[in-house]
């Protein structure tokens, strides 16, 4: 069954890098980031001793998140903001469904202090604006709202554009960073009715009509939370087009979804976070609208928070903890050279749904959060640390990818890892194969008959070549050749070294030199482009 | 030049007549507008004060005094008064001054998308425009 789950995730990963126009808006999408990355950097000339700050406030406040969660709680109600708490998706589906059940009445003029009637809504259809929230993808609320009968229409323009496609978000930041302006253009016309056209300005402009329609007549707004200040129960939220704005301070009730984990201690360590978060994500030194949303709008608004766990107290109890410090910036994805490559639709777990967070981060959080369906990610990493580099919190990605291999990200994970949790995500055959070589390795007399046999066979596959070909079907022959064992191994040739005068040894390496030699003249050692690609 | 001299050109220019106003846009809009208090979609011009202004990022700070944050994110052009005496020099010093607000929102330029193709384009929802009437108040005190 664990074959078949990685076949099918190959399976993805070859669609998205032969497909032509995602790679197209990939590159596009990488070049553009890294550099208004790297210019919004410049302006930070403390961006290193920054990072560090973050991170030990980060880490402060998962070490002590308990406290900081009574306190912020605390804040909140003498706010006059109603928090719920929520241990998993369902318990945070159904508070949500909850409050849109029990909806006050639209106030008629927002400057009328109305009176609050309750309306029970039970069968009756709710519009809801919502604005971007990546903890409303990790628990599926969409696809909730609707199955219970109400029309949620996503704000973001970004978002927008994938839910009329019927997709999920490709980014955490930029949801429909896999689409060209073509595409939205035939989109739009589709959905929306409009003439064909791909001028980025009349498609943006028809989205702000159309939405804007939305936010007026929204019985419920829903956004994220980016931190919750601790001090003052302050809900900060970032944002550029002003959809967030409208999601919280137009309708009636105002439905803020925010992580456990996500919280600020201080102004000033939100402060220290807003220098970092909107330089990491789209290169500026801050986004247009930065919301510190404290009351209700006034006596005919409800707000409330839904403080979500979801796997998060399990998470802050494993060996995958330090993932908790992300800030949700994205700068992870646009660095890693597999990401760029694949786009966040390949990111897929066991059952072939897509994962609710891709790219770096989400290969450690997504199994993290969601379990077992998804610690295959973990393996669509090559370990080289561009991810670690980005973060603005300086999380050791590579590290939590290596564990969440070793299997410490199943539901009941400890710190010791037993051997057949090993090589999560792995092909059975190729978990086999190590397993095999893992008890060769310990035993220095079989190693040694075994080096015998592979240089043998080794000899009789490939007699002309210093390299083998593997078949296509090993999953690694596809595109890569292996060095053939050399004639002499080591150990033998250090047994003779150690028995013979400082001379011999030279005469001894004249072996080892032509293979070296042998290598060097092979046009191409690695990459053997003449390989059948399948 | 005084603000009201100021205003005055500015929405003549326009050929504006009504403005969606918060409590200071309606104490220094000029009699010959008509100010709106309510959210109306055909008004299309909104004045505002502001709390403060950020000096190094270019952001002012907005609270949620009347109607400040409708009239400064429905219509398609915001205007905010801002007093030379109401800079701050940085983030942190601005965020202190937000502490108790009820609600606040800090407006760095207008709203922006990139979300297709990574094209910068101006005015999703919010704003296209924003322009500050930056007010030296330092003889007055």
């Amino acid at each position: 069954m664990e074959g078949a789950m990685a076949t099918l995730f190959r399976e993805r990963i070859r669609q998205s890098i032969s497909n032509p126009s995602l790679q197209a808006a990939l590159d596009a999408n990488t070049e553009r980031r890294l550099k208004v990355r790297a210019t919004a950097l410049a302006s930070l000339p403390d961006w290193e001793t920054r990072r560090q700050r973050a991170h030990a406030v980060r880490a402060d406040v998962i070490e002590r998140l308990d406290e900081y969660l009574d306190q912020f709680t605390a804040r909140l109600t003498e706010n006059g903001v109603t928090v719920h708490h929520a241990k998993d998706a369902a318990e945070a589906n159904h508070i949500v469904l909850e409050i849109i059940n029990h909806l006050p009445q639209r106030a008629q003029s927002s400057t009328k202090e109305s009176l609050v009637h309750l309306r029970d809504l039970r069968g009756e259809k709710v519009l809801v604006a919502k604005s971007k929230s990546m903890v409303s993808e990790e628990i599926g609320l969409n696809r909730n709202l609707e199955a219970a009968g109400h029309r949620v229409v996503e704000t973001d323009l970004g978002e927008y554009i994938v839910q009329l496609r019927g997709e999920r978000p490709a980014h955490i930041i930029t949801p429909a960073v896999h689409l060209n302006r073509k595409q939205v253009g035939e989109l739009f016309h589709d959905k929306l009715g409009i003439p064909y056209t791909e001028d980025i300005p009349t498609l943006t402009n028809t989205a702000r009509a159309v939405l804007r329609e939305v936010f007026l007549t929204a019985d419920v707004g829903i956004s994220g939370v980016n931190f919750g200040v601790v001090e003052n129960g302050a809900l900060t939220i970032v944002t550029n087009e002003g959809n967030g704005r409208m999601c919280t301070t137009l309708p009636p009730v105002h439905i803020a979804l925010m992580g456990i984990e996500r919280l600020a201690p201080t102004l000033d360590d939100l402060a220290l976070f807003l220098s970092l978060l909107p330089r990491s994500a789209t290169g500026q030194k801050l986004s247009v609208y930065t919301q510190l949303l404290r009351a209700p709008e006034g006596p005919g608004q409800q707000r409330h928070v839904i403080l979500v766990d979801n796997g998060r107290t399990r998470l802050r109890n494993s060996p995958l903890k330090e993932s908790l410090l992300c800030i949700r910036c994205g700068a992870c994805l646009n660095a890693c050279p597999v990401f760029r490559e694949l786009g966040g639709h390949a990111y897929i777990g066991a059952d072939n749904s897509i994962a609710p967070y891709p790219g770096p981060i989400g290969s450690v959080i997504s199994p993290g959060l969601l379990g077992e369906n998804y610690v295959q990610l973990a393996q669509a990493s090559s370990l080289c640390g561009a991810c670690k580099n980005a973060c603005p919190v300086d999380i050791d990605l590579p590290r939590l990818l290596t564990r969440v291999r070793a299997g410490m990200a199943s539901d009941h994970a400890s710190r010791s890892v037993t051997s057949d949790q090993l090589g999560k995500g792995l092909p059975t055959l190729l978990k086999f194969g190590l397993r095999m070589y893992a008890r060769l390795a310990r035993t220095p007399r079989l190693f040694a008959v075994s080096q015998k046999f592979a240089s043998l066979g080794a000899r009789l596959v490939s007699p002309a070549s210093a390299w083998m070909r593997f078949p296509a079907w090993t999953g690694w022959g596809y595109s890569k050749d292996f060095p053939r064992p050399a004639a002499k191994s080591f150990r033998k040739w250090w047994g003779n070294r150690k028995s013979v005068s400082g001379n011999s040894v030279i005469s001894n390496s004249a072996n080892p030199k032509s293979e070296a030699q042998s290598i060097t003249n092979n046009q191409s050692p690695i990459i053997n482009p003449n390989s059948p690609p399948n | 030049v005084d603000l009201s001299a100021k205003l005055t050109d500015f929405f003549r220019q326009r050929a504006v007549t009504q403005i969606f106003v918060d409590a200071v846009g309606a104490e220094h809009l000029p009699s010959e507008f008509t100010a709106i208090r309510e959210p109306d979609p055909a008004v299309k011009f909104g004045l505002t004060g502001c709390a403060a202004g950020i000096a190094n990022t270019g952001t002012v700070i907005l609270l949620d005094e009347g109607e400040t944050l409708k009239a400064s994110l429905l219509p398609e052009t915001h205007l905010v008064i801002l007093p030379t005496s109401h800079l701050v020099a940085d983030l942190p010093e601005a965020l202190a001054g937000t502490r108790g607000a009820s609600n606040a929102v800090l407006v760095t330029g207008p709203s922006r998308t990139a979300d297709i193709e990574m094209t910068l384009t101006i005015g999703v929802h919010g704003p296209k425009e924003i322009i500050v009437f930056l007010v030296d108040d330092s003889k007055s005190g």
